[in-house]
């Protein structure tokens, strides 16, 4: 069953059009990466108009090809100009960019694409491994456990949210509010739909996402006045000199990102970037020389770099099995399998496993081609990083313009598309995290209806959330999560675990 | 541009009071049970209490309340934003009438003037990318983009 599946799978993938799309996907994704202010996240939303229109293999592991390239992709301006090319490399850009400053950009660069493959892979093993046999319990799931999956799903998004707890709610919040516009599951009543028949479905997601993700980082580029850098060459040294050695050494380091980094990737809301920062600051604190870190020293960049790209196949574990997104790029990810009426979920594995084994191949075949496209795009590195901004921006946002136009061919979603990145630029100009609310955005429906659906069942008794085992287990987990602030603001006034907080 | 976390609070508070004055008139499942409005309900209660919590931490943090700072934009660079806003219009409402092509050259173009490309790139790049646009949008995925009033 197993084998006819990855053949079948295979067959799906190893097809002339399906190599072609991913080996564009990679391209594209090594670009995007590299360029400063521009996310792997946008390079998702401006990919959903295109991969909208294909069958959903090509377009899965177009976007896991991806995401692989761009997060990879990031470390390349962060060791050449210390910008981070994405927030996922941002951890290590000062210790890249003093190895620069040594000379040894060839050197740390070649460490960072060789530590995102294995990263990868580490992060593709375990779903693979994972994401079945988490199926079979997801089986037997009803309304209630879905209510309660969904409410741990969004309580832990707010969790992660760095900066105020409040605010991560906020955005949430926002999130949550907008899936309640059209047309309501229990009467079939149009909700704040003002009379606009175009409001009926909904919040339209792909737009609403291109305007969050894609003209709101616009808005950004545009408002500094300089749009160009400068440019450090990476040094001509033999790429692979030094790295068996760095490896070898560091072997621990690796498997630890590796896991550590798969593992925060499974937490909703929580993905790549946070991954990165938490494992570097492992390294520091588990490392034999931490005197050396902040000079150029290449062990946290290790970890690191290991752990961002583990977290790329951590997210898909729960986006596959239970339809709650990992990352913000399963967010597009799964909002897109809706709207093409594929129900991420344990039906899934039963129903259309080719599709999970091709997500699986797509993961190893990104991962191993990887290290020879990186290798091309540190050797354009610079190249790309002379791509002039001020050209770049507009063709964006003419793209988002087209992009979200495409979709149901409305001026509408165009308009959607501008409302969402003005909200989203000023929710990020007051330190008010987007992620939550494109959580928020793909989870509402999926909570309302589970948590109406249930109701309706038991006849408003709210005991029944408590009634079934494994119901009554999320539940208690969803009210520890929801009290566990509480917990960290006593724990704070408690001067002795002040340093870890 | 920046806001006090006072200011935003209140806001969110207005707002969640008018969700749950408009929730009002939604209907109600049989036996009176709330239907429609309950989800709208139950979140514009969780906003006032993130909005309380926001105008709280903000008389805590001694900020100044009604903040609306645009300061950490320069001049031109808010009308960048403002410009390319203004050209997110100019598509919705223009596009239907003048076609494709001249839409996006002409937005193309002006914004690419606006942030200091010279003429002569500009003119190169905006033909360059509108034609690419189209052959992706319109060849490949068959996407009708609007053909304006000269059928092109």
């Amino acid at each position: 069953m197993m084998i006819e599946n990855i053949q079948t799978a295979l067959t799906l993938i190893l097809q002339p059009y399906v190599l072609w799309v991913i080996g564009l996907a990679a391209v594209y994704g090594l670009f995007v990466g590299a360029i400063p202010g521009l996310t792997a996240t946008m390079a998702t939303a401006l990919l959903v108009p295109v991969t909208f229109f294909m069958d959903p293999i090509p377009a899965l592991a177009a976007i896991v090809t991806m995401e692989a390239m761009a997060i990879f992709a990031g470390d390349i301006p962060g060791a050449l100009i210390r910008i981070p090319g994405t927030p996922s490399s941002a951890a290590y850009v000062d210790e890249s960019y003093e190895l620069t400053k040594k000379g040894r950009a060839g050197f740390v660069l070649g460490v960072d694409v060789t530590v995102a493959a294995i990263g990868g892979l580490i992060g593709s093993l375990i779903l693979i491994l994972l994401a079945p046999r988490l199926a079979e319990v997801a089986m037997r799931f009803t309304s209630y456990e879905y209510f309660w999956l969904a409410c741990i799903g969004l309580s832990c998004a707010v969790l992660v949210s760095k900066k105020s707890l409040v605010k991560g709610m906020l955005s949430l919040l926002i999130g949550l509010m907008m899936t309640t516009v059209g047309v309501d599951i229990t009467l079939g009543f149009p909700r704040f739909t003002f009379g606009i028949t175009d409001f009926l479905n909904g919040f339209n997601f792909i737009p609403a996402m291109i305007g969050m993700f894609g003209i709101s980082e616009v808005m950004r580029n545009v408002k500094s006045g300089d749009l160009s850098y400068k440019v450090v060459a990476a040094k001509a040294e033999k790429l692979f000199g030094g790295i068996g050695e760095t490896l070898r050494r560091y072997k621990v380091n690796i498997v630890r990102g590796g896991l550590i980094g798969t593992f925060v990737g499974v937490l909703p809301g929580a993905g790549a970037d946070i991954a990165a920062w938490i494992c570097f600051a492992l390294s520091k604190k588990f490392s034999k020389e931490p005197e050396k870190f902040g000079t150029g020293h290449i062990e946290g960049i290790v970890d690191a770099g290991t752990a961002n790209n583990a977290a790329l196949g951590g997210a898909w574990v729960p986006a596959l099995v239970f339809g709650i997104p990992g990352d913000s790029i399963t967010a597009i990810v799964i909002g897109v399998l809706f709207m093409k009426g594929l129900r991420p979920g344990p039906m899934i594995f039963e129903r259309t496993p080719e599709i999970l084994y091709a997500v699986y191949i797509a993961f190893i075949l990104a991962n191993l081609i990887l290290i020879p496209f990186g290798l091309l795009a540190i050797k354009a590195g610079s190249q790309m990083l002379r791509v002039p901004r001020n050209i770049l921006m507009p063709a964006i946002l003419m793209f988002c313009i087209v992009g979200s136009f495409a979709i149901n061919n409305t001026a509408f979603d165009v308009g959607i598309m501008l409302a969402c990145g003005v909200l989203a630029y000023f929710m990020e100009a007051n330190d008010i995290p987007v992620a939550p609310a494109v959580l928020g955005l793909v989870l509402g429906e999926m909570l309302e209806d589970n948590f109406m659906v249930s109701m309706i069942k038991c006849d408003w008794d709210l005991t029944f959330f408590f009634k079934r085992p494994v119901s009554a287990v999320l539940g208690v987990i969803t009210i520890a999560l929801w009290l566990s602030p509480l917990l960290t603001t006593f724990r704070q006034r408690w001067p002795k675990a002040n340093h870890l907080a | 541009m920046r806001v006090s976390n006072t200011a935003i609070g209140l806001g969110v508070i207005i707002f969640a009071v008018a969700v749950i004055l408009y929730a009002r008139n939604f209907p109600s499942l049989e036996q009176r049970y709330p239907g429609p409005a309950l989800f709208p309900t139950l979140l514009a209660v969780l906003f006032i209490l993130a909005g309380i919590t926001m105008v709280v931490q903000g008389f805590r943090s001694g900020e100044k309340l009604l903040m609306f700072d645009i300061r950490e934009v320069s001049r031109s660079g808010f009308i960048n934003i403002l410009l390319v806003l203004a050209t997110i219009l100019f598509y919705i409402f223009l596009a239907d009438f003048l076609g494709f092509h001249i839409t996006s050259f002409l937005i193309l173009f002006f914004l690419m003037k606006r942030l200091n490309v010279s003429t002569r790139w500009s003119l190169v790049m905006s033909g360059g990318v509108t034609l690419a646009i189209y052959a992706l949008f319109a060849k490949m995925l068959l996407v009708p983009l609007p053909l304006g009033l000269w059928g092109w």
